[in-house]
C-alpha cells in the first residue's frame, strides 16, 4: 500500500532533541517496564507511545523527560488497568482459567492491585528508591513502603495457595 | 529483613527480570502509525484538535529517527479516484445524505485512507484477520467512499466473502465516517417512527447476523433486548438480536422493534463466524430533527453575537491568575500572524452568557461569574492559518479550549437545538412505589433524587446537558451525564444508606489524599478523575469524569466543588436518604 497525499502534515516542529534521545535511548526500557505492569506486550507499546506524546503536549514543563516519560507511562499503565476494569464490567463472563500455570509469580503479580504492582516493578525492576518511587506514583514514602510490603506478602500467599 | 524474605525479592527480581525480556529489543524502532485504537466500550467522540496535532507530531518524530514508512504493508495498493459516486448505496435507507449525516465514527486524520483504515480497526476487533482491507478510494470535495473488502483467510477463496462501502465526510480538517455497507446487508428495512425503531435487516450471506442499536456513546439503548450481547462471545455484538446463519432462498433477517428514545441511534449489522466479517451501520437521527421557532430564534442570537472581526476565542482555565492571564494575552499579542486581541474577563464572559441565555434566568441565575472561563478573542492576519494558531495555542497550559469561528457558530447552535428537549422528570405526588426498567428497578423517591441531581449538575455543568443513563448497582445508583459528543462523561454516584463509609474509603487503595470526608485519585491521571465524597449524614457519593481519547476530564477541584454543592442541597440528601432506605 502507498502512501496518499494528505498525510499529517509536517509543518509542525519536529520532536524535541531532548524527547527524542529519550526515545531512542529508553523506549525499549520503557517497553519492558509497561509490559510488567500490564501483562499485555502489544498494550504496552502503544501505551508507551501515548507517554511519550503526551510528555510532548507538556514539553515545556518537562524537566526531566526520563523521569516524566517514566512516570507517563505508569500514569498510562494505570488508567489502562482503570479502563480494562471498566469494560470488563460490561464484557462477558470470563473463560475458566487455564489448568497449566506456567509463571505463578508472574499471574499472581497480574492480580496485585494496580498500585502494589507498579511499586514493585519500579523497586525491583527499574531499582528505585523509595522517594522516586513515591514520586512517579503520587503517594508519599510510606506509602510505597506498605506498598511493596503488602504486595509481596500478596504475592508469597498466592503462589503457596 | 530475613533470608527468607531476602531469597522471595531475588526471585521476584528474576521473575521480572526474565519476564521483562519477553519483549524483544528488535523492535524499537517500529514507528508509530497511528493513535491508538478505540475499543469497542469506549464512548465514540470527536477527538479535539490536539489529537491531530498529535498525530502529526508522531509522524514528525517517525520522520526524525529514521523509523520507516506511515503504512507497514507495501503489497497493497490503493486505486484513488477524483470523482466519488453520488448515489446513496441501495442498502442504505432512501432519506440517507452524506452531506448531512451524523458519524457512526469520528477520527483525527486529515487523510481519507487513513481514516477508512482507522475505522476498519475500531470494527473489525482481530484487525487485520479476517484479511480485512481497503480495496479502493474515491474522493469528490469533501466526501470520499472508500471500498473495502474481506477475505477469509481458511479456505482462502478467488473474491472477498464480504464487501461495501465506507462512506466519509470530511469535517474540521478530519475525516469521519458516515456509514459504512456490506453489500447484501440492508439497512433501509428499519424504519423510525418518534420514538420507536422497527422494521428488519436482512442479508443475503451465509453467516449469522448480528444487529446492534446504539447510542451515539457506542452503548446499546436502554431497551436493547440483549444489553450483554451474544451470549459467550469474546467480544459484544448482537445486542439487538441475531439472526440464524444462512444461506437459504429467504435470505436471513433480524427483526427490530425498539424504544429508542429521542436521541439519535446507531442501527449496526456484522455478519459473524469466528470472528466479526463485516460491518454495516448509519445513524438514525432522532424525532423533531426540524428546529422549533425557540431553537431557531436562540441560534440567531447566539450567531448575531458572533464578531465577524474574531477568528479563534481562546479560553483559559478559570483558576489561572490575573497575572498569569495578562502574560498569556501578551505572549499571544507577540505571536506572528495576531493582529488583535481583547481580553474578556470572567464577568465579561458572564455579560456575554446571560445576554445568549436571556429568556431562560433559572439558567443564568445558577451561573457564576467564576465558574466560567476568562476568554482572549483573536483576529489574525488574513494569511494566517486558522488551524495552526489553534494547534500551537493549546500547547499552553492555562489554555482550556481554542474555538474557531466556525466551530463556535456549530457549537452554539447545538447547544440551542437542547432548548425544548424533553428529561426525564417525575412528578413531586408520585407514589412511593417503584419505577420498573428493562433491567432494574429504581425507587421512585431515588428517581425523585436523581431529578434534583440532574438539576443540580446541569444548572453547575451546562456543558453536561444530557443525561446518558441510569443504572442501579448492588450499593448504589449510578447516574451518568454527558456532553452530548460523547467525549467526556460525568458520573455521579449515590450509595445506598450505609452502603459506604469512612471506613471503605480508607481502605480503597488508590485514593490519593483527601480529609476527614473527601478523598480522590486521578489527580493527573489524563483520562479519569474521581471524587469520593462523604457527606455528615454518612451518605457517600461518588462523582467521576471519564474522557476518551484526549479530551480533558474535569479538574479534580471542578468535581470537588460540584459534589460539594451537591451534597450541601439538604433537599438532595433527604431525597438520597428517603430513596435509598
Amino acid at each position: 500500500m502507498r502512501v496518499v497525499s494528505g498525510e499529517p502534515s509536517c509543518e509542525v516542529a519536529s520532536w524535541p532533541a531532548g524527547l527524542v534521545e529519550v526515545y531512542v535511548e529508553r523506549r525499549v526500557s520503557f517497553v519492558r517496564l509497561a509490559y510488567l505492569l500490564t501483562g499485555n506486550a502489544s498494550v504496552a507499546e502503544e501505551l508507551v507511545h501515548d507517554a511519550f506524546i503526551a510528555t510532548l503536549n507538556r514539553w515545556e514543563a518537562v524537566r526531566e523527560p526520563g523521569a516524566y516519560v517514566r512516570a507517563a507511562v505508569v500514569n498510562h499503565c494505570r488508567s489502562w488497568g482503570r479502563r480494562r476494569g471498566i469494560e470488563e464490567r460490561h464484557a462477558p463472563a470470563p473463560a475458566a482459567p487455564a489448568e497449566l500455570q506456567a509463571d505463578e509469580l508472574w499471574d499472581a503479580l497480574g492480580r496485585l492491585d494496580d498500585r502494589r504492582r507498579a511499586a514493585i516493578v519500579l523497586r525491583y525492576y527499574e531499582d528505585l528508591p523509595d522517594a522516586d518511587i513515591a514520586s512517579v506514583l503520587g503517594c508519599r514514602p510510606g506509602t510505597v513502603r506498605s506498598a511493596i510490603h503488602r504486595g509481596l506478602r500478596e504475592l508469597r500467599q498466592e503462589i503457596d495457595r | 529483613m530475613t533470608d527468607d524474605m531476602e531469597s522471595f525479592e531475588d526471585e521476584v527480581r528474576a521473575m521480572l527480570s526474565r519476564r521483562a525480556a519477553d519483549v524483544d529489543g528488535s523492535t524499537a524502532s517500529e514507528p508509530v502509525t497511528a493513535p491508538r485504537v478505540r475499543s469497542l466500550s469506549e464512548p465514540a467522540g470527536r477527538r479535539p484538535r490536539r489529537m491531530l496535532l498529535t498525530v502529526a507530531a508522531v509522524v514528525a518524530l517517525v520522520a526524525v529517527v529514521g523509523v520507516g514508512l506511515i503504512f507497514r504493508d507495501d503489497d497493497r495498493s490503493v486505486e484513488i479516484d477524483s470523482v466519488a459516486p453520488t448515489t446513496t448505496p441501495q442498502e442504505l435507507p432512501a432519506w440517507f445524505d452524506p452531506s448531512t449525516a451524523t458519524a457512526v465514527y469520528d477520527t483525527a486524520y486529515d487523510d481519507p485512507q487513513a481514516a477508512a483504515e482507522d475505522y476498519l480497526r475500531a470494527r473489525f476487533p482481530d484487525f487485520p484477520v479476517p484479511d480485512v482491507a481497503i480495496a479502493s478510494l474515491a474522493v469528490r470535495d469533501d466526501l470520499a467512499t472508500a471500498r473495502w473488502g474481506v477475505q477469509e483467510q481458511d479456505p482462502p477463496g478467488p473474491d472477498p466473502s464480504y464487501r461495501g462501502e465506507i462512506l466519509l465526510r470530511l469535517v474540521d480538517a478530519s475525516w469521519d465516517v458516515v456509514a459504512s455497507t456490506t453489500e447484501g446487508v440492508h439497512l433501509s428495512g428499519v424504519q423510525r417512527r418518534d420514538r420507536l425503531l422497527a422494521g428488519e435487516v436482512t442479508s443475503e450471506g451465509i453467516d449469522m447476523l448480528a444487529l446492534d442499536v446504539l447510542g451515539l456513546d457506542g452503548e446499546p439503548v436502554a431497551d436493547a433486548p440483549e444489553p450483554d450481547g451474544y451470549p459467550g462471545a469474546q467480544y459484544r455484538f448482537g445486542t439487538a438480536g441475531v439472526s440464524d446463519t444462512g444461506p437459504n432462498s429467504a435470505g436471513i433477517a433480524v427483526p427490530v422493534n425498539i424504544e429508542v428514545g429521542d436521541s439519535p441511534v446507531i442501527v449496526r449489522a456484522q455478519h459473524v463466524g469466528g470472528t466479526l466479517l463485516s460491518v454495516a451501520e448509519v445513524v438514525f437521527p432522532g424525532p423533531g430533527s426540524e428546529p422549533t421557532p425557540e431553537q431557531i430564534a436562540c441560534s440567531q442570537r447566539a450567531l448575531d453575537q458572533l464578531d465577524p472581526q474574531t477568528d479563534a476565542t481562546v479560553y483559559l482555565d478559570p483558576t489561572v491568575s490575573p497575572a498569569r492571564a495578562a502574560a498569556t494575552v501578551e505572549a499571544m499579542d507577540q505571536e506572528p500572524g495576531v493582529a488583535v486581541v481583547r481580553f474578556l474577563d470572567q464577568q465579561q464572559v458572564y455579560e456575554q452568557f446571560k445576554v445568549l441565555f436571556h429568556d431562560q434566568p433559572e439558567i443564568v441565575e445558577s451561573v457564576t461569574p467564576d465558574i466560567l472561563p476568562p476568554a482572549i478573542e483573536v483576529s489574525l492576519d488574513a494569511s494566517a492559518d486558522v488551524d495552526a494558531f489553534i494547534a500551537g495555542t493549546m500547547q499552553s497550559a492555562d489554555v482550556r479550549d481554542v474555538v474557531s469561528r466556525s466551530t463556535m457558530a456549530e457549537n452554539f447552535v447545538s447547544e440551542c437545538g437542547e432548548i425544548g428537549r424533553p428529561r426525564a422528570t417525575v412528578p413531586p405526588s408520585i407514589p412511593p412505589t417503584t419505577v420498573p426498567t428493562v433491567t432494574t428497578t429504581i425507587p421512585a423517591a431515588t428517581m425523585e433524587a436523581f431529578n434534583a441531581v440532574q438539576t443540580a449538575v446541569i444548572t453547575r455543568l451546562p456543558e453536561y446537558p444530557n443525561t446518558i443513563d441510569v443504572n442501579r448497582h448492588d450499593s448504589y445508583t449510578e447516574f451518568e451525564f454527558g456532553n452530548g459528543s460523547g467525549a467526556v462523561a460525568f458520573s455521579l454516584q449515590i450509595f445506598d444508606s450505609g452502603g459506604f463509609s469512612k471506613d471503605e474509603m480508607e481502605l480503597l487503595t488508590e485514593l490519593e489524599t483527601g480529609s476527614e470526608d473527601q478523598a480522590w485519585l486521578g489527580a493527573d491521571d489524563p483520562d479519569l478523575r474521581s471524587v469520593y465524597y462523604l457527606s455528615a449524614d454518612g451518605i457517600g457519593l461518588r462523582a467521576a469524569s471519564i474522557a476518551s481519547g484526549t479530551s480533558e476530564p474535569l479538574s479534580v477541584n471542578h468535581l470537588v466543588s460540584t459534589a460539594a454543592d451537591l451534597t450541601a442541597d439538604p433537599a438532595v440528601i433527604d431525597l438520597a436518604v428517603t430513596g435509598n432506605r
